[in-house]
């Protein structure tokens, strides 16, 4: 069992609540009904109701307020319960089976399960003279509808999004992939929170030491709540210390399906709509879904484009800065004048101007994410005023950087995941000091640094720069190009023994020939 | 100036001293010995070759080694 | 194993690729020029021979001790004492060798491109960025090179093509003026790059295919002539007699590429992926360096040797030559083939070889003598 069924209520002082809650349950009521008045003392939204069934044996029905079906409650268990007349059945545990019509009744038989069952929802009923209790599914709360996902929008594709529930979120993975062989591990973690935390695979596609490695590290946790997926992330990765995601990040069903068929692991974490995907590599954080939905030419190139935008989005201010400072003599001459006459006004050397339009930009566009859209648009006019016309005519900045700046803003709207857009964002800064103070030279020194440390990462034991580097000739086909669906025979090769192929070859359609042609 | 550069030289090797030192596991002694002896022999290297500026550096020397070897093979063959 | 990274027999051939090439593609048209005139472009052809025999060299050494590098087996072979001392006597080739690189590297930058910046920062930016990838191990190392190696070539080709326009054939001409001997001259030169060839002897027993190191090992030889060959072809045709006046010939031939007066002055380009290819040139000598020097002090990790030792390539490499005239002094030398590079990458090799074989020879005399 994964469950770890230990609420820890204070990590300090030693209390009885810590010892009652280990406790099995008492065969009598009165005594249960105690100490579940005492574990939740001072707690107005959970519910006791007692009553009798057929004026002989006594029950209590607990449950937590807005968390349980009311009606269900009323029709399918009090109802038959309370109109039981019929005094020879009076063995409780028949009388269950027998009238309580509701379809999933977990026995419970300690005080901690019983505390897990009622915080899920799910209404307890004890009845006196048995040693068990009896959780009922009837749990039923205010749930957010399947909408699509803001973050990862697409002009092809699904239009579903995972939501803040996990019974949502697997029921959207299971409803893609129908086998069996879907496989679901579920951990609770977190002292207090108790977070519902799965662990979704599919068998003989999935190595069996990752799934292994990946539960031991969830299981390592030992914290007071886990709220978002971003915890487990942090708590999880290889190198902690790195700005680089090493493992993806989702809200899309379709994507974690397509990463589950390449033998990934799906963790879904109760609570929050994005689910984590473990293990990733560079490249897959810079693929869309939607790239295997349309014609491979146009996901091929998309791909391209995103690449060099990449570089713009963390390069262009250095070498902007770089050839305006040490190489003029690369810019065509009729340029360079022009670039000279704007900024023959401007008080800073080409860093400090460059340093001081970025550090603008990305405060304008923090600004933008957090403050509510009616105030926002104001803050984007105000935004394209600092950035813009104004800053120029006011002789800060020269014209050439203004639009390097937008271009870079843009280059770096261009990456689909918001997670790897930001060490790239935070990266460029550097990068420009050293641009600043050694030209093109510091440039190079900078990206090399990166690369080194994206070569010493490692993503549960996957080199993150695979298939580049290492080179992994069979997998490069989906890499910088992606290749047409019929040439995708092969799974990409994560570690160990793996399922190599995942279609049969020759799919390449091709039409029949009509006998007259020939 | 000289002084300039030995202080500069021996502050990095003290920052590099004190980055590795705590680094080493303390039961692997023979390791923190050979790091010691390393950073001792560069640290006095480097002052001395920022005293003595003229002095042969190793590649020079070798060059000498290997030339008068040649010499001493030309020699005998001829 | 104090390495337990592991790279395959393709990503040593690359390693080794950028190790030979990226400081050879710049120096060493001018370094045969003097002997070999407008024949240099013959040069590699005869040295290529030398190439193969040191990694054949190194590949014999590693079948008889296939999970050992030099510096164990030299133990193995002459005894403790005298396996100590060639030890030593290599790990100060390679410091000298390695200081020679970083020198060549830190003045071309600084009279090249940043000539107001002290050459000790230029040199100790280096060898801070190589030692925090020697840092991460030989698998590291191998996936940077991995990662370099397009773009460095990709380069290469696009300076080739774009100087295309700049050619004339009758500067090649007359080819063998003076017969084979100018170019076999020039040669002696290249001995020094391809005798580099040679620390294969440390990586050979981290390949997951070890049966494939000498094929890729000679692939590498391969891959290196021809670009020296390629290299030396264009910069005699763009060049002709004047190729002796520079020194570094490719990068000044990249100044004059101007295509639709846009793509003019590409040299900063060159520069920034020269020092790609150098950065991996140094990784590869260094990390060489680290690990002997662990092993030859038998310790378990090499990991807290990275820094000492790149302060002492620092200290040798800033010291190497006072002046460029002591440098060209040097490089005479080198011209001449007789070289710290080849001691270490041929010579030595080659003794212990033999010597591992007359041992054997007499333990299977012994036998047979036992036998009978």
């Amino acid at each position: 069992m994964f469950n770890r069924k230990k609420f820890k209520f204070n990590r300090n002082k030693e209390r009885q609540i810590d010892e009652e809650v280990l406790k099995p349950l008492y065969s009598n009521l009165e005594k249960n009904t105690e100490v579940l008045h005492f574990l939740y003392e001072d707690c107005s939204d959970v519910i006791f109701r007692s009553f009798v069934i057929a004026d002989q044996i006594k029950a209590q029905l607990v449950y937590i307020k807005g968390m349980s079906n009311i009606e269900e409650i009323d029709s399918n268990v009090l109802t038959p319960l309370m109109q039981q007349t019929d005094q020879k059945s009076i063995n409780p545990r028949l009388l269950i089976e027998q009238r309580v019509s509701v379809a999933e009744i977990t026995k419970i038989e300690s005080f901690d399960t019983c505390v897990e069952q009622l915080s899920v929802g799910n209404p307890i009923l004890l009845l006196d003279g048995d040693q068990q209790g009896y959780a009922l599914g009837l749990a039923k709360w205010e749930k957010r509808a399947i909408e699509e996902p803001s973050g990862e929008l697409v002009v092809r594709g699904p239009r579903e999004g995972f939501t803040e529930s996990v019974e949502v979120n697997t029921s959207l993975l299971r409803r893609k992939i129908k086998s069996p062989q879907l496989k679901m591990k579920t951990l609770k973690v977190g002292s207090y929170t108790q977070t519902t935390i799965m662990i979704t695979y599919i068998q003989d596609l999935s190595d069996e030491t990752l799934i292994e490695e990946i539960t031991q590290r969830i299981k390592r946790i030992d914290i007071d709540g886990i709220l978002e997926s971003g915890y487990i992330e942090e708590l999880i990765q290889d190198n902690s210390y790195s700005p680089f995601p090493q493992v993806l990040v989702t809200e899309r069903p379709d994507t974690a399906v397509s990463n589950l068929l390449e033998g990934r692991v799906v963790i879904v974490v109760d609570g929050t709509p994005f689910v984590l995907i473990a293990p990733t590599t560079f490249y897959s954080l810079f693929q869309s879904g939607e790239d295997y939905y349309h014609h491979f030419v146009i996901s091929t190139a998309t791909r391209w484009l995103r690449l060099i935008f990449l570089f713009i989005s963390l390069l262009l201010p250095s070498l902007y800065v770089a050839v305006i400072t040490y190489h003029q003599e690369m810019v065509p001459t009729k340029l360079l004048l022009t670039m000279v006459d704007s900024r023959e006004a401007i008080p800073f050397p080409a860093l400090v101007e460059a340093l001081l339009m970025e550090i603008t930009f990305e405060g304008l566009r923090e600004a933008g994410l957090r403050l509510p859209k009616q105030v926002g648009a104001a803050v984007s006019i105000v935004g394209a005023l600092v950035i813009g016309q104004a800053a120029v005519a006011a002789g800060l900045v020269s014209d050439p950087m203004v639009m390097v700046v937008a271009l870079t803003g843009i280059a770096s709207f261009t990456i689909p995941r918001y997670n790897i857009a930001i060490p790239f964002r935070l990266l460029r800064f550097p990068i420009m000091l050293l641009a600043g103070t050694f030209g093109f030279i510091g440039i190079m020194m900078g990206l090399l640094a990166i690369i080194i440390h994206l070569s010493t990462l490692r993503s549960f034991g996957v080199p993150y720069l695979s298939p580049l580097a290492p080179m992994k000739r069979r997998d490069m086909k989906d890499t910088l190009i992606r290749a047409p669906l019929w040439k995708l025979n092969t799974r990409p090769h994560l570690t160990g023994e793996y399922n190599k192929y995942r279609q049969s070859s020759n799919q390449k359609p091709f039409p029949e020939k009509e006998s007259g042609e020939e | 100036m000289k002084g300039v550069y030995i202080f500069s030289v021996t502050a990095v090797a003290v920052l590099m001293f004190i980055y590795q030192w705590s680094k080493i596991k303390s039961t692997k002694k023979k390791e923190k010995m050979v790091f010691s002896f390393l950073m001792i022999i560069g640290w006095s290297l480097a002052v001395t070759y920022i005293v003595f500026p003229n002095m042969d550096s190793p590649a020079k020397m070798v060059d000498h080694v290997l030339t008068s070897l040649r010499n001493i093979f030309l020699g005998i063959f001829s | 194993m104090i390495e337990k990274g592991k790279i395959s027999a393709s990503q040593m051939s690359v390693m080794m690729y950028h190790a030979i090439i990226a400081t050879g593609i710049l120096f060493i048209p001018k370094t045969v020029f003097d002997a070999a005139q407008q024949d240099i472009w013959i040069s590699p052809l005869w040295a290529f021979p030398l190439g193969l025999l040191s990694v054949y060299i190194a590949y014999k050494l590693h079948k008889l001790y296939p999970d050992d590098t030099i510096m164990q087996y030299s133990e193995h072979i002459l005894g403790v004492f005298f396996g100590k001392v060639i030890g030593f006597i290599l790990l100060l080739l390679l410091y000298t060798s390695i200081s020679v690189m970083v020198w060549q590297y830190g003045e071309f930058v600084v009279s090249e491109f940043l000539p107001h910046t002290p050459k000790y920062v230029v040199i100790g930016m280096m060898i801070l960025l190589c030692a925090f990838a020697v840092h991460g191990g030989l698998e590291v190392i191998g996936r940077l090179s991995e990662m370099v190696f397009p773009v460095f070539f990709l380069l290469f080709l696009v300076i080739v093509v774009l100087l295309l326009p700049d050619i004339e054939i009758k500067r090649m001409l007359p080819v063998m003026e003076n017969g084979i001997m100018p170019s076999v001259k020039g040669s002696l030169a290249l001995y020094t790059w391809f005798a580099q060839f040679g620390i294969i002897y440390f990586f050979l027993p981290y390949l997951t295919n070890r049966e494939k190191g000498m094929k890729w090992g000679g692939i590498s030889v391969l891959a290196v002539t021809i670009t020296l060959v390629l290299t030396n072809i264009i910069v005699i045709l763009v060049f002709g007699r004047v190729t002796g006046n520079f020194t570094a010939p490719l990068m000044s031939a990249a100044r004059y590429i101007s295509i639709a007066e846009f793509l003019s002055h590409l040299e900063a380009i060159v520069m920034a992926i020269w020092i790609a290819g150098t950065f991996i040139k140094i990784c590869v000598f260094y990390y060489a360096l680290v690990l002997g020097t662990a092993q030859w002090f038998n310790l378990s990790n090499y990991r807290s040797l990275v820094l000492p030792t790149g302060f002492l390539i620092g200290v040798f490499a800033i010291q190497a030559f006072l002046n460029s005239a002591e440098a060209s002094e040097h490089f005479h030398e080198v011209s001449h083939g007789l070289t710290d590079t080849l001691v270490y990458g041929l010579i030595i090799p080659m003794f212990l070889l033999s010597i591992a074989y007359i041992r054997k020879m007499k333990i299977f005399k012994q036998k047979g003598r036992e036998k009978k």
